[in-house]
């Protein structure tokens, strides 16, 4: 008990001694370390999230890299907008055209064709992170 | 009576990944965390749902608590603040001391006729009297008589210099008196 220089001390303290104040609920720390447990579980099924991102960007630069590699006629020292024949066709001629494609898709937007293709991927992302959560209901932390 | 440990090693194996250790604390202090919502909140399902929501946070901030106070001081402050902001989403209404009326205590002594009544007619004085005062009056009052909180530690919870509350108990206790001795004056004073 704490001493107190008060002169209502004993008066008040006497009168707080006849009440009864009001505990927590039965079950109350069972129902709070169960929110906890569940909110935890929420969190770890976000950090597994971040390692299916990670998946996702690795598989989609590798692609490039790969496209890259073929583009340049398996040598990573050739050049890029050279291309690869393949049946007789320049393959970056597809690339080249793709690109004109949708440089004038984007020319109403003001932006470059080369933005477009940036914000392919982007988009492709958003699209996968989006059926996730609906299908998996998984939670992806980066949108 | 269950026996705990120091609240510092709970929270360290908390830290260490040891959700379950978390519980203890919980235990430890859920009747004084539920206490102190309940001052500030008036549905008791409403209070669970706070005193609920004041452990998770606290759960979720250990790693900021840097043990500068006491845990239970950091704990009953996330209480209080929290229950505040759920007072003030729900516009509970927290009425000022009307200076007027601490003027218009009469200066008879009541503490004899108080005295008098049984220990239940006393609690049911005390806690008709509680109820009309402001829920943060209330909590004051009842962490300083009630749970024999030192003036510090209160300053603490509610975020007031102890000057403050020094003045503020003042008030109270005069309040109080002010209640119980209308409420003694209006009626024979009996336990339902």
């Amino acid at each position: 008990m704490k001493k107190r220089n008060d002169p209502d001390t004993s008066f008040f303290a006497g009168l707080f001694g006849n009440i009864e104040m009001e505990k927590a609920p039965e079950g109350f720390s069972g129902k709070v370390m169960s929110a906890i447990r569940a909110e935890n579980a929420t969190v770890r099924k976000t950090a597994d999230a971040w390692w299916l991102w990670g998946g996702l960007i690795f598989s989609l630069l590798f692609t490039g890299l790969v496209a890259a590699v073929f583009m340049v006629d398996f040598s990573f020292f050739g050049d890029l907008f050279m291309g690869v024949e393949l049946d007789g066709q320049q393959i970056i001629r597809f690339f080249n055209n793709s690109t004109s494609i949708f440089a004038s898709m984007a020319d109403g937007f003001d932006i470059s064709g080369i933005s477009v293709f940036i914000m392919l991927p982007v988009i492709a992302l958003i699209t996968i992170d989006r059926l996730l959560r609906k299908k998996a209901g998984l939670e992806l932390p980066l949108i | 009576m269950m026996k705990f440990r120091e609240d510092q090693y709970y929270i360290g194996e908390v830290l260490k990944g040891d959700v379950n250790a978390f519980e203890p604390l919980v235990k430890k202090h859920q009747d004084l965390v539920f206490s102190i919502v309940r001052r500030i909140v008036k549905t008791p399902e409403d209070a669970e749902e706070v005193a609920q929501d004041v452990f998770l946070k606290a759960y979720h901030k250990l790693g900021k608590f840097k043990g500068e106070s006491k845990f239970s001081t950091w704990l009953y402050r996330i209480a209080y603040n929290t229950a505040v902001s759920h007072g003030r989403k729900k516009k509970t209404e927290f009425i000022p001391a009307g200076e007027d009326q601490l003027e218009r205590i009469p200066d008879t002594d009541i503490d004899r006729e108080i005295m008098g009544l049984s220990a239940e007619e006393q609690g049911k004085l005390v806690r008709d009297a509680l109820s009309v005062l402001p829920a943060t009056e209330n909590l004051i009052i009842s962490l300083y008589y009630y749970h024999q909180k030192d003036i510090h530690e209160i300053g603490k919870i509610i975020g007031m210099t102890e000057t403050n509350v020094k003045v503020k108990l003042h008030r109270i206790r005069k309040k109080m008196l002010k209640e119980m001795n209308h409420i003694l004056g209006r009626e024979k004073y009996s336990v339902a």
